[in-house]
């Protein structure tokens, strides 16, 4: 009987993995100071260690295949081959969704009534499997369930709090949740700035179903958001000298730690710190909303001044 | 007729002895647990995730089931010769063959029943409703269990049974992978290899034409009933070829 139970050791096998990760991670620290140069030589050679790394990889980039699938309401794309392409078929950009969650869409696995070679089984191909006649993307909100399973298999997946907080805020209208997603992402990932750019936003925004004040939970943004700049910039650096540059989103991040520390600040009354902020952050990111903060920052404390 | 549904009886009766059903209420006990885990993800309204799981555990767990209980049926009976005073009564190896198939198709779509009751169980606890295509689901699983019944235990008598158990197993959870892939490179291909990669398509049993899960998971209408018809059409043909082939299989080995 218990030789028909297999697949289910693979259970056990996944949350061996998951508690691995989280063991490391929670050790990281204790790791680089209790062992020798040569012993983290040797785990970097490390058979087994390998094996858990590529797990962790590949039950990622799946569970990534899987939440694309779901936000084209389980239509599976694939990228066109070159023949495809030679006949016009090109995977495109996703225009209507947010930046975090941008993919190029690729062609549909089932084929088109033209392209199809198959003749009437091609049409019960399609009448079985989701097929999409006009390219569209579902609500996002059951994604969730996906990032939370992946960042317990990996919880240094960065993009994944801020899309993961994004989501259960904007569209499963839970900022608690996301609150609790963020603030966990900030623990398991110290150096990050993408999430404290992500939780200080969402401290502004959310702040009234937060149960805080708000000059709480400005003070707590303003906090949070300058050390998201201070990670960014070691980012950017670290990036820049590796002769690269950090993508859309991260830019988005980084241009918005700026722009809602000044918001913060400006809402605290800080007005000479928010212009200065605001005056680097465009220096550095040339976000064309961070001038429009400086302006309305200056009416402020023009108006604050002639109250006085 | 009496002598094929009397084996097909004693194939049912010998799974239950083997603690099938057992493993089937294990496993289904199993799904259930797990799905207390939805209740930790904290958002209401997660139907997807909970439908996706489900019936992706159910759909692995009966196909590994009914390739399982095919794969040993004559291997077995020849390996520990309890064949032979099955023969020595007036019973014909065709009648044998077909009871035996009889057998494993009905406990297969048993295991299917059960699974699925427990899906509803869990889907009503949920608050979810699946609809219509829920139910042609669950129709064109059981047919997908009689077809990979004959595929598996004909290939029983060709192949030894690790090998049938695997090569079983990889089309009937992988086919969908392999056939979507000779979609892709169809046109990239051209002369000899392009007629081998028609003529590998055509001759494949075509498994993933039988799951309609992610049309059930994310909400699609329901399919027509002419595409029902013609897949317990292409069911039956594809089946009756395998049997036609074990039979004659059968009747030819020297035991």
């Amino acid at each position: 009987m218990w030789s028909k139970l297999f697949p289910l050791l693979l259970i056990p096998g996944f949350a061996l993995c998951g508690l691995f990760v989280r063991l490391y991670n929670a050790q990281v620290e204790e790791v680089h100071t209790q062992f020798t140069a040569e012993e983290m030589d040797a785990a970097r050679e490390s058979i087994a260690l390998s094996l858990m790394g590529q797990i962790q990889f590949t039950a990622h980039s799946l569970i990534w295949m899987k939440t694309l699938e779901y936000l084209h309401n389980g239509v599976a794309l694939r990228i066109p081959t070159e023949a495809e392409e030679a006949r016009g078929l090109h995977a495109h950009e996703a225009t209507d969704v947010a930046t975090g969650l941008s993919h190029k869409c690729g062609v549909p696995v089932a084929l088109s009534d033209e392209t199809d070679w198959r003749g009437p089984v091609g049409r019960l191909h399609r009448m079985i499997t989701p097929s999409m006649e006009i390219h569209g993307h579902s609500n996002p909100t059951e994604l969730i369930p996906w990032y939370q399973l992946t960042l317990k298999l990996n919880p240094n997946l960065e993009r994944l709090y801020t899309l993961g907080g994004f989501i259960m805020a904007d569209f499963a209208g839970e900022p608690q949740k996301a609150l609790e997603l963020l603030e966990a992402g900030v623990k398991a990932n110290p150096w990050t700035f993408e999430i404290r750019a992500a939780l200080g936003r969402h401290l502004f925004d959310y702040h009234d179903r937060l149960g805080m004040t708000p000059e709480q939970a400005y003070q707590k943004a303003a906090s949070v958001l300058e050390e998201a700049i201070r990670c960014g910039k070691d980012e950017k650096a670290r990036v820049e000298k590796a002769h690269g540059n950090l993508d859309e989103y991260q830019e988005q991040l980084f241009a918005e730690s700026y722009l809602f520390l000044a918001k913060s600040l400006t809402e605290l009354g800080q007005y000479e710190k928010a212009l200065a902020v605001c005056d680097e952050g465009f220096k550095a990111t040339g976000y064309n909303l961070i001038r429009v903060q400086k302006r309305v920052t200056a009416k402020r404390m023009d108006e604050n001044e002639a109250r006085k | 007729m009496e002598k094929l549904l009397g084996i097909a009886q004693a194939t049912i009766l010998e799974s239950v002895r083997r603690k099938d059903p057992y493993v089937v209420l294990i496993l289904g006990f199993a799904i259930v647990l797990g799905a207390g885990l939805f209740n930790q993800f904290g958002i209401e309204g997660l139907e997807k995730f909970v439908k996706d799981v489900a019936l992706t555990v159910t759909n692995i767990l009966c196909i590994v089931i009914c390739v399982v209980a095919a794969a040993r049926q004559l291997p077995v009976e020849i390996a520990n010769r309890t064949l032979y005073p099955l023969l020595a009564k007036p019973v014909n190896r065709t009648t044998v063959f077909l009871g035996k198939y009889l057998g494993v198709g009905l406990m297969s779509s048993a295991v299917v029943v059960l699974f699925w009751a427990e899906l509803q169980l869990l889907f009503l606890a949920f608050g979810i409703s699946p609809g219509a295509i829920f139910f042609q689901a669950l129709y064109l699983r059981i047919l997908s269990m009689w077809l990979i019944a004959a595929v598996v235990i004909t290939l029983s008598l060709f192949l030894t049974h690790g090998a049938n158990v695997t090569i079983s197993l990889l089309l009937c959870l992988a086919m969908s992978t392999f056939a979507n892939t000779i979609l892709a490179v169809h046109d990239e291909l051209q002369g000899t290899a392009r007629r081998v990669a028609e003529g590998v398509y055509w001759v494949a049993p075509h498994l993933e034409l039988f799951d309609l899960s992610k049309k059930v998971i994310h909400e699609w209408p329901s399919i027509p009933a002419g595409a029902l018809a013609a897949l317990t059409a292409y069911a039956v043909l594809y089946a009756a070829i395998f049997i036609g082939l074990g039979s004659w299989r059968f009747r030819r080995i020297a035991l």
